[in-house]
């Protein structure tokens, strides 16, 4: 086959190679899981990877474009007015929005609640969905560079959709709210009960759980974020209540679904949302964690 | 593409060739469990052929990227890209005199044992992780079905395979 010998024998000893390629390997990941202490090797990497994830980004943007040029003009026309109808209402709304803030504002400071704080918020568009099966995330066109910060919330024009959990230069990931051991603390916007969501993996409903009285929930409740971890900005819906799982032994299941569709939009907004409290993060017990529930053969 | 890489040198032949199942990997149809790892298939092809230019530093480099691309742990993809180079350089001969039906069952082989070293690692240290069977045997099988085509498009680039054709 070949005139050199094999290669076994004129690579020096694979073995060897083995176990040093295998242990930094591990090295990296466990650096990497339990320390996060290896971000500056993914961002030198993930420079040199950026302008492919642009270039390939391209092609579903000319498609884009391309069929809105194929788009009739009467179709367009018709268009342009529902969204001037559209602009037009919202604009009154926004208008009697800010009067009610201000209103807010002053009742607040007479009863000397704290502030709420003002943020700003930045378009974004999705550059791709990382193929990874495990995790559920989006790679955004929008990083350090625009004042992105780790722990931003990212909402689409429905609601909620995830967390900014990586920054680089020019992009950042965004970890979606159906991530698993993902939670945002929430409260039915009906009645004020307050709880906290779970995230239970890809197209999987969302958990809601530390509900104190689950007499007062029903099927059809909208879950808003309840600010109270000061990362999430309070009032934004989250999420629908679709199911309520009531037996008398295994506790009560309740099961939702995001507000905001996950897949569909590519156009984002990332909450530029400081959060005000300096308290650090909580640590999320073990307990309350999902459990390692290996699915062999039950799919 | 056969004829693109008709007249490349072999250097720019592996790059291009590296390059193009990456950007395969990229595509938003990955994200789904079931379907294979271009990059994975065509590192096994290059290091059954040509181990001398590319060896087990190669797999580590392309398995980092592959890592930072799907926003993995850093090193998971690339130790299972080191294992495959491993066990092909070990099952060399094995591999390259077996018949072409076999060469299939030996690359399922390799690949399972990538995909099932990947799906234990990852279960030991992330406690939230969670696979079934299919997440592992699917794309295995994929793989190694793809093999005989992969081989078909690279071994004809130029006289530097087929020279060393018996």
């Amino acid at each position: 086959m070949f005139q050199s010998p094999p290669a076994l024998f004129n690579q020096g000893a694979p073995l060897l190679k083995l176990s040093v390629f295998v242990s930094l390997c591990l090295l990296l990941i466990i650096a990497d899981y339990q320390f996060r202490a290896t971000e500056q090797i993914r961002a030198t990497l993930q420079i040199v990877l950026y302008p492919i994830q642009i270039a390939l980004s391209q092609p579903g943007k000319l498609i884009d474009t391309a069929s809105d040029n194929l788009r009739s003009l009467s179709t367009m026309k018709a268009v342009i007015e529902q969204q001037t109808i559209q602009i037009q209402n919202l604009s009154l709304l926004s208008n009697h929005a800010e009067h009610l803030e201000i209103e807010n504002a002053n009742l607040r400071k007479l009863l000397a609640l704290q502030q709420q704080v003002a943020f700003k918020t930045l378009a974004t568009e999705i550059i791709y969905k990382p193929s990874n099966w495990a995790s559920q995330k989006i790679v955004i066109n929008r990083g350090l560079a625009d004042g992105v910060n780790v722990g931003m919330p990212v909402a689409s024009d429905t609601g909620i959709i995830g967390q900014i959990i990586r920054v680089f230069q020019y992009s950042a990931e965004v970890s979606l709210i159906e991530e698993r051991d993902s939670a945002i603390p929430v409260l039915v916007s009906r009645n004020g009960v307050r709880g906290a969501l779970f995230g239970m993996g890809r197209a999987e409903p969302l958990d809601l759980r530390f509900i104190n009285s689950i007499g007062d929930l029903d099927v059809g409740d909208y879950l808003t974020t309840s600010g109270i971890d000061g990362t999430y900005p309070a009032g934004f819906p989250v999420a629908i209540i679709t199911k309520i799982d009531r037996s008398e032994t295994a506790g009560t299941f309740i099961s939702c679904r995001p507000v905001a569709n996950l897949n569909r939009f590519r156009h984002l907004m990332v909450l530029l949302y400081q959060p005000s409290s300096s308290a650090p993060n909580p640590i999320i017990p073990d307990s309350v964690k999902n459990k390692k529930t290996s699915k062999w053969g039950n799919k | 593409m056969k004829s693109l890489l008709n007249n490349m040198s072999s250097y720019r032949g592996i790059f291009l060739s590296l390059l193009i199942a990456f950007i395969l990997n990229m595509t938003p149809l990955r994200s789904n469990p079931l379907l294979p790892d271009f990059v994975l298939i065509v590192l096994v092809f290059w290091i059954l052929y040509f181990p001398e230019t590319v060896n087990l530093l190669t797999a580590f480099l392309l398995g980092l990227f592959m890592d930072v691309q799907s926003s993995n742990l850093l090193g998971i993809n690339a130790l299972g890209y080191i294992i495959a180079g491993f066990l092909i350089v070990f099952w060399n001969r094995r591999i390259l005199s077996a018949s072409p039906i076999w060469q299939v069952i030996n690359i399922f082989q390799v690949v399972l044992l990538v995909h099932i070293s990947i799906a234990i690692t990852m279960w030991i240290l992330v406690p939230s992780f969670v696979f079934s069977s299919l997440d592992i045997f699917l794309p295995a099988t994929f793989e190694a079905l793809l093999w005989p085509l992969i081989k078909r498009l690279l071994a004809n680039q130029g006289p530097f395979i087929s020279r060393n054709k018996p």
